[in-house]
């Protein structure tokens, strides 16, 4: 009797097990629309020369020194982009230096401690560029605590797309 | 007395053997029903762009000429994506089988349009967002990224019917939220959206 409850039950558990893993069979189709393609913009701002824009040694009061900075949108999509300086923090000679920044028609974007020198909001259409004047001159009424003095700056650009923005 | 006794025996057996050796004759019949086919129906849907114009092809495509047919290029491309841009475009699904179905499934597949450049555009996916909605009634399929569409095919959020030679209207917008990020300048894939019908009946 015991051996015909254990057969019956090992028939009922395989037949639960068979039930249980069978999927769905059901009629179906599907249909695709391929092809599609997405490509994203890019947002590249260049700068040329990359280094060494500005650079002077040996400067007395009255000395000053010139470089023309092209800003270039390499990306794909129109950008805006501003200009900061990261000064010099051991040193107070950048905050002594002036610096004046114009565009291509002399129109001055800039003047002011070179240490603060920036430039906000200026717009690049994809492919176009534009060439910035830095002057950068130790004022003439520079007086002794400046002598033998040295500091490096970097002008730092941020862009951003100008679309939805 | 004994004689008689054994001539009964004698009869009453051999009754017995004739009684059963004898084969049954009652009355019988036999009829068939005839003519029990099954033909069992379909499945089918195909499924078209539908912005008018020419078919088949893409629904989305950055240039024209990725847009063909014609051969001059698609009419409505999109050019390249970038946060906050968005665009809709339309797939005609229809119903060329024999039952009734719903749409119950949607998915798609990604491919790097740039392979072998050591970069995988395809990450892209998970910047992009896609909406699939029956374009008159707004009736929602699907609401989620590129690139979950892909781990499907993933169950519509309702099931559309389109009964047979019937055709459903679905409206796909895929956008770039505006705070995608920088990780995905620069990217370009090829996509292909599935959709998937099932019988209506019985379930």
């Amino acid at each position: 009797m015991r051996r015909k409850i254990m057969v019956s039950l090992l028939v009922i558990a395989v037949t639960a097990v068979m039930v249980g893993g069978a999927s769905l069979a059901i009629f179906t189709d599907s249909a695709s629309n391929t092809g599609n393609t997405f490509a994203t913009g890019t947002v590249d701002i260049a700068l040329s020369p990359a280094s060494a824009l500005v650079t002077h040694g040996n400067m007395a009061p009255g000395d000053s020194v010139s470089g023309d900075l092209t800003v270039t949108n390499s990306g794909s999509l129109e950008l805006r982009y501003a200009m900061t300086t990261t000064g010099d923090d051991a040193s107070t000679l950048d905050e002594q230096l002036e610096c004046t920044i114009k565009d291509s028609s002399d129109t001055v974007l800039y003047t002011g401690p070179l240490s603060g020198a920036q430039l906000g909001d200026r717009v690049l259409d994809s492919g176009d560029s534009e060439v910035l004047t830095f002057i950068v001159e130790l004022p003439l009424d520079t007086d002794n605590d400046y002598q033998g003095q040295s500091c490096t700056v970097s002008f730092d650009f941020a862009a951003e797309q100008t679309a939805n923005n | 007395m004994k004689n008689r006794i054994l001539v009964s025996v004698l009869v009453v057996t051999t009754t017995l053997v004739l009684v059963g050796g004898a084969t049954f004759a009652l009355f019988t019949d036999s009829a068939s029903n005839t003519g029990n086919s099954f033909e069992t129906g379909t499945v089918v849907i195909t499924a078209e762009r539908n912005l008018g114009e020419a078919i088949p092809g893409p629904m989305f495509y950055t240039t024209a000429l990725q847009g063909a047919p014609p051969a001059t290029g698609g009419l409505y491309p999109t050019g390249e994506y970038y946060p906050g841009q968005s665009f809709a475009r339309y797939l005609n699904v229809k119903n060329e089988g024999t039952l009734n179905v719903y749409l119950y499934q949607v998915g798609a597949t990604v491919t790097d349009a740039t392979p072998g450049d050591g970069v995988d555009d395809t990450v892209l996916a998970g910047g992009l967002n896609v909406r699939i909605e029956q374009a008159l009634s707004g009736t929602l399929l699907y609401d989620g990224t590129l690139a979950a569409l892909t781990a499907g095919p993933v169950n519509t959020v309702n099931l559309l019917p389109i009964a047979v030679g019937g055709t459903q209207n679905l409206k796909y917008t895929v956008s770039m939220p505006i705070d995608a990020g920088d990780v995905y300048q620069g990217k370009s894939i090829i996509v292909e959206f599935v959709v998937y019908a099932r019988q209506q009946a019985n379930i």
